[in-house]
């Protein structure tokens, strides 16, 4: 059974009124011994007209949400998934006859 | 003496231990001690020293014997003080085991400290060499650096061990270079890849254990690749190239636009099979085949000299070509270099230009793929007469209609359509098919030709 741990490691907003641009996001999966993890950025542009929740009340969890919305959870947790079902049964390997 | 165990409880003063004789095999214990060795003892047994200051001399180790030192201070002097040029040696060829049982600080002077020959070494500055006797750093190691578990030859480093920068705060993310030196390369090395941070611990870019990078992102894989990703949330990634510090050239691509750009005012030319085979100048002119565009002949140029189909939909229905300094503006077939003409359909027509002419073609009952030689059907000459059936249309006739199976048919029509012909030109000509006469207009009215 796979386990998925998303984060939100970092953040970036304007100075003006600290709307979040972007969100620096990581997935690590973990099933036993083997691991896959996936790292990046996803962007946000201010609607005026919106009501937006203040920088100061924000959890990670909201902005886990955010992130997983825009990629999409299911595709991103199934991609790593994939990862390490192909660690566990190699379809290739390395190395060298001599 | 011999057999006697002899213990020397507190003394206040020196014993000479040089009086002791080499029978003498039995244990010693001295306590609580101030020692004075006086002269070099070779062979005693089993020496233990207890809180003991040794002032001077030598203890040379002989077979079997062993020497503990426990809370021991050795001295170059009797005085107590000058530990400066002081020696404690350890002599003999079976010393194979010094143990410094201490639990508290090891502390000495400032002078050299080295062990074995090139392995390990502390200069008078401080300056310790792993592997060499000369640090020219604070730590000059000479070889492989391990940490944590090794599983290789290759440096590796460990899942709990991290390279802690100048300051010893790592969290502080102090710079750090590794650095390849002369003809020697750098390397880094993880079994499953590797990851790098910057500010904030944050992971910038990734080499995936199959070689794929991603900077920005997590290494994008297709099967059968080696894959570069940049990715940004904003717009994307940037593919920079600089000269000198001066950037000049940049792939990148937009939301909404992918670009390959010449920064600077360079052209850009495409290669293929290391020749170029396209260019766009600084102007934006695009050469095929060419890298000397001229200006003023378009936007769009081909190389010198070529022949045979240049522009072309992919089923010929419309091909631009030129062959022996002439045009063509073919449809449904091509012309090869060689002036072959490659039919790509059942039909196919073309206009020319062959040197001031401008001549007419069509073609039928071609089978697709054949070779044919277009049939002109009509041409107009560089004084401007028109051949029809003709290729020489004669010079006294600006319409020259030439045929010995077919005629000229003049315009059909009534009377009364005859007569609705606005403002009729002198010389204009019909056929009236009520009257069923040729008529021509004689600049006033209509007259038929009689004998018709």
């Amino acid at each position: 059974m796979t386990t998925f741990n998303w984060q939100v490691v970092q953040m970036d907003r304007l100075t003006s009124d600290s709307f979040v641009i972007t969100c620096h996001y990581t997935v690590n999966a973990v099933d036993g011994d083997y691991t896959a993890s996936t790292y990046g950025t996803t962007s946000y542009t201010k609607v005026e007209g919106e009501t937006y929740i203040p920088y100061a009340d924000l959890t990670e969890a909201e902005c886990v949400g955010w992130v997983q919305d825009s990629l999409g959870k299911d595709t991103v947790e199934a991609s790593l998934q994939a990862q390490i079902d192909l660690l566990k049964n190699p379809v290739q390997e390395s190395g060298v006859p001599w | 003496m011999a057999g006697v165990p002899y213990t020397f409880g507190t003394a206040t003063t020196s014993i000479p231990l040089s009086n002791l004789d080499s029978n003498f095999v039995t244990p010693v214990t001295i306590g609580n001690a101030s020692v004075a060795l006086g002269n070099t003892i070779t062979a005693i047994g089993n020496l233990t020293l207890n809180n003991v200051t040794i002032n001077s001399g030598t203890i040379n180790a002989s077979v079997s014997e062993s020497y503990s030192l426990a809370n021991a201070v050795v001295y170059s002097n009797s005085s107590n003080v000058g530990v400066t040029n002081s020696n404690l040696t350890f002599n003999g060829s079976t010393l194979t085991t010094l143990n410094l049982a201490y639990t508290g600080t090891f502390t000495g002077g400032t002078g050299v400290i080295a062990i074995g020959t090139n392995q390990i070494y502390k200069d008078a500055t401080g300056s310790v060499g792993i592997g060499t006797a000369s640090p020219i750093t604070k730590l000059d190691v000479v070889g492989n650096i391990n940490f944590g578990p090794a599983d290789g030859s290759c440096v590796a480093v460990g899942t709990t061990n991290t390279f802690t920068p100048s300051g010893g705060n790592p969290t502080a993310y102090y710079g750090m270079t590794f650095a390849g030196f002369t003809t020697n390369s750098l390397s880094f090395s993880g079994y499953n890849g590797l990851a790098f941070y910057t500010n904030a611990g944050l992971e910038r870019m990734r080499i995936d254990s199959s070689g794929n990078v991603g900077i920005g992102t997590s290494p994008t894989t297709y099967t059968g690749y080696t894959s570069l990703a940049l990715n940004n949330a904003t717009s994307g990634g940037v593919y920079d190239i600089l000269s000198n510090g001066t950037r000049v050239a940049a792939f990148f691509s937009s939301n909404v636009t992918t670009t390959l750009a010449s920064i600077t005012s360079i052209p850009l030319a495409f290669r293929t099979g290391n020749t170029e085979a396209m260019r766009i100048d600084t102007s934006g002119n695009v050469g095929i085949g060419t890298a000397s565009l001229t200006a003023g002949y378009g936007p769009l140029q081909f190389v010198s000299g070529a022949s045979g189909s240049l522009i072309s939909t992919t089923d010929a229905g419309l091909n631009i070509a030129q062959y022996n300094g002439e045009a063509y503006l073919i449809s449904y077939a091509t012309l090869s270099a060689g002036g072959l003409w490659t039919a790509r359909s059942t039909s196919s027509s073309s206009i020319s230009s062959r040197v001031g002419t401008i001549v007419f073609t069509t073609n039928t009952g071609l089978t697709s793929g054949s070779s044919f030689s277009p049939t002109e059907r009509m041409r107009i000459d560089s004084s401007g007469n028109v051949g029809i059936g003709t290729s020489s249309p004669n010079a006294s006739a600006i319409l020259d209609a030439q045929s010995t199976t077919k005629g000229v048919r003049m315009p059909n029509m009534t009377t009364t359509q005859k007569n609705a012909i606005s403002s009729p030109a002198a010389g204009l000509m019909v056929f009236d098919t009520t009257l069923a006469k040729l008529c021509v207009y004689s600049g006033s009215a209509w007259q038929t030709i009689t004998s018709v």
